[in-house]
């Protein structure tokens, strides 16, 4: 009975809290605001409106690009997981990524981090996506759900099926170079 | 079809990296377009209220742009590089022709990426006797191919393959 347990729940990919990440952010968002900057500087004034109106087209050709750009992301990643016996399925991406792919795995305040030797990512597979992959892991964050049991047996469950599948590997083993 | 052996240096010039991210005039554009046009408007006879908000304004667009400086910096060495199929054991060879790059090693574990194509990379850059080539995501993942021993011709047809490949130096 035990092996044939199955928890679901969300999935997100995690991101390390990192200065690269924030300067990630600022590549992101501080265009945007320059332009929203230019189109104050403009209303404040009145009577200069060309500037303001340029700025306020590439600001909306921006908006479009960022939320095209996400929802191309937001489609490649997997919201939700299947954990059972044979390892964890992401849901709509076709791929189950088995226990032995588990490189590492954490309890979170939000849930459990686990690094993954394989991304269940069905087209993300750039070269550069291949290689930071293959070095630093594929990071998720996997929520249980919680609807019909407690928190803590959702996570318990989850934890033990972790435990069990990956306890045997001594630490490093998948460390490569 | 050429070949050459794969290096794997810790030290990459920064300046380099950084360049791969954006070039400068794209970092700062906006920002010195902001600032410029909030100046001329505060130069135009306007209540001492609104000057001042404009001067807010291009302090603003000041501290965006050295943010933008330093985002710039920081994607581009803020990580130490990743090189595929890196081998501390091993060496690992790269055999260049017009599909992309295809790399290989006497120990074939090591290699787990054994092919990438032109579409990938973007760029180049011979620092020494090594050739760097990036990827899209700026220089944080990296190849480097030993061009020590390779003849002019070779380092021609090589040109030539990037140029056919969209690899533009950078």
């Amino acid at each position: 009975m035990e092996n044939k347990r199955v928890i679901k729940g969300h999935a997100r990919p995690y991101r390390f809290f990192s200065r690269f990440l924030i300067a990630g952010y600022i590549v992101l968002f501080i265009p945007p605001l320059l332009l929203l900057l230019i189109i104050l500087s403009s209303l404040l004034v009145g009577g200069e409106p060309v500037m303001g109106l340029a700025s306020l087209i590439a600001l909306l050709v921006y908006t479009v690009q960022l939320i095209r750009g996400y929802r191309n992301l937001s489609k490649e990643t997997p919201g939700s997981f299947t954990a059972s016996a044979a390892g964890i399925d992401f849901t709509g991406t076709d791929t189950v990524i088995g226990w032995n792919q588990v490189r590492k795995w954490s309890r979170k305040r939000k849930g459990i981090l686990v690094i993954l030797e394989a991304g269940p990512y069905r087209s993300l597979q750039t070269f550069s996506g291949q290689v930071l992959g293959h070095d630093d892991g594929f990071a998720f964050l996997l929520r249980p759900d919680i609807n019909s049991q407690d928190k803590n047996t959702a996570y318990s469950e989850l934890i033990q099926l972790l435990n069990q599948n990956t306890k045997d590997r001594k630490k490093g083993d998948h460390d490569h170079v | 079809m050429i070949t050459f052996k794969c290096r794997f240096p810790e030290d990459v010039p920064k300046d380099f990296r950084v360049a791969t991210v954006s070039p400068v005039w794209r970092t700062l554009g906006l920002p010195v377009l902001c600032i410029g046009y909030c100046l001329y408007l505060a130069c135009l006879p306007v209540t001492d209220a609104v000057r001042y908000s404009l001067i807010g304004i291009a302090i603003l667009g000041t501290i965006c742009g050295g943010l933008q400086l330093w985002a710039r910096s920081v994607l581009g060495y803020g990580k130490s590089p990743h090189y595929p199929n890196v081998s501390k054991t091993a060496d690992v060879f790269c055999t260049v022709d017009g599909s992309g790059l295809h790399f290989s090693s006497p120990d074939p574990s090591v290699v787990y990426l054994p092919e990438v194509s032109w579409d990938e990379i973007k760029s180049y850059r011979q620092i020494g006797s090594t050739l760097f080539l990036t990827s899209y995501k700026w220089a944080v993942v990296l190849v480097a191919l030993d061009m020590d021993g390779h003849t002019l011709e070779e380092w021609r047809d090589l040109v030539e393959l990037m140029k056919a490949g969209n690899v533009s130096e950078i």
